[in-house]
């Protein structure tokens, strides 16, 4: 039996194009694929694997501009109220740091009194930056920018940089008091754990002269409890100055979408006429020029 | 210029504390200024120096007699201004504006900005 085809001469052209193309692209297909294998990663520059977009999916969205919600005036309170004598935190502290916080906090009422003999300067200004842990509860915008290997939070002009690749904090000669810390973190499903230690003593917690040695680690917890809000849950243990951890909560609420990050503040420049003479805040008018 | 006392410039405080929820923070706190006191100025701008780390305004204020003097009027910062509303080209020289302020404690012709009434009657707070 025989059989006769009768070839449809648009089929026919359709079928000789594929046969070409195919004869192209398998070949490519495969020298594509062995260049990949002998070629180092750094060749694709640019492109995530597969396996670290799998890491990417897995963070949470903290895209965008954040806001601290709430008064930023004290760390225990989202609803401190503003310039009243007598505002305070509730830290354990132990009865040397109560009575020296008591002792700052009517000196700090004072600041910028010059028939006061005892004014302090709080550290915000004296830094130009908040440190830690003023510098989570803060009046400024905020930035979390998540990645499997680190997250970075940038607040106004500081910036806190966490790695989460599972690397130890560097050697004690390596490290030193400074104003942020030093932090490594971790994640707990999509929560970021954090812990800062060695950060510089004396630095004012907030807008009150609460203060804790360079003794005391922070522990922050850091996860979205809605699309529109992260919590950081911070706990505060310092032998030097506490009886017990002290753990308070603040909450940053996500701002319209397109929204710009606000130009950081800038201090020392020769527009600044706030500059810090022996300690203390100037108020430069054009007559002292 | 006129100085309230210091209960009404408390109460004063307090309403605008309820009112605008949160303080305004430069990168250097208050104290110079006394927060307790509050003043009235009116006059004409001299200068509207849209600068980081903080705005300020320069007024000449003419009082009851003699030659009009020079305020000089500390904001928060430009980010921190234009979140309430204010413009790098909000003021220019030669408007004529009111001044609500704090201020500075030593007695200089200084203070720290409350609010500003515009010439077109706009009142932009800091």
């Amino acid at each position: 039996m025989t059989t006769h085809f009768s070839w449809n001469p648009l089929l026919q052209v359709r079928l000789t194009r594929l046969l070409r193309c195919a004869l192209f692209t398998v070949p490519v297909i495969f020298l594509q694929a062995g260049c990949t294998k002998e070629q180092p990663a750094s060749a694709k520059a640019g492109v995530n694997s597969a396996g670290r977009v799998e890491q990417f999916a897995n963070l949470p969205d903290w895209s965008g501009v954040w806001h601290l919600v709430g008064s930023p005036q004290l760390l225990e309170r989202e609803d401190a109220p503003t310039f009243v004598p007598g505002i305070r935190n509730n830290p354990p502290y132990n009865e040397e740091w109560e009575a020296q916080y008591t002792k700052d906090l009517v000196n700090a009422e004072h600041q910028g009194d010059p028939n006061y003999p005892d004014q302090i300067t709080d550290t915000h200004t004296l830094y130009c930056a908040a440190g830690m842990p003023h510098v989570m509860a803060g009046p400024w915008d905020y930035q979390f920018i998540a990645s499997p290997e680190a997250t970075t939070i940038i607040v106004d002009k500081e910036s806190r940089y966490i790695p989460t690749d599972g690397r130890a904090l560097p050697p004690e000669d390596d490290m030193w008091p400074i104003i942020r810390g030093w932090s490594t973190g971790h994640w707990e499903g999509q929560t970021l754990v954090v812990e800062t230690i060695n950060v510089k003593q004396g630095l004012w917690g907030d807008f009150t002269p609460v203060k804790f040695s360079d003794k005391a680690k922070y522990v922050e917890r850091i996860r979205s409890i809605d699309d529109k809000t992260i919590e950081n849950q911070v706990t505060i243990t310092d032998p030097v100055a506490l009886t017990k951890p002290w753990t308070w909560t603040k909450r940053y609420a996500r701002r319209a979408a397109g929204t710009w990050p606000s130009e950081p503040e800038v201090c020392g420049n020769p527009e600044d006429r706030n500059p810090i003479v022996d300690g203390k805040l100037q108020v430069v008018l054009p007559g002292d020029r | 210029m006129k100085l309230t006392t210091r209960k009404k410039a408390m109460a004063l405080a307090g309403v605008l504390t309820l009112l605008v929820g949160a303080p305004v923070f430069g990168h250097h706190s208050f104290a110079p200024f006394d927060m307790n006191a509050s003043m009235t100025l009116k006059g004409v701008v001299k200068d509207y120096q849209w600068t980081n780390p903080h705005v300020w305004i320069q007024v000449m204020v003419k009082g009851d007699s003699g030659p009009a003097v020079e305020w000089s009027i500390e904001a928060t910062s430009p980010a921190g201004l234009n979140k309430k509303g204010w413009k790098p080209k909000s003021l220019k020289a030669g408007d004529s504006v009111v001044i609500e302020a704090h201020p500075l404690r030593d007695g200089r012709r200084g203070a720290s900005l409350i609010s500003a009434t515009l010439p077109d009657g706009t009142v932009l707070k800091n």
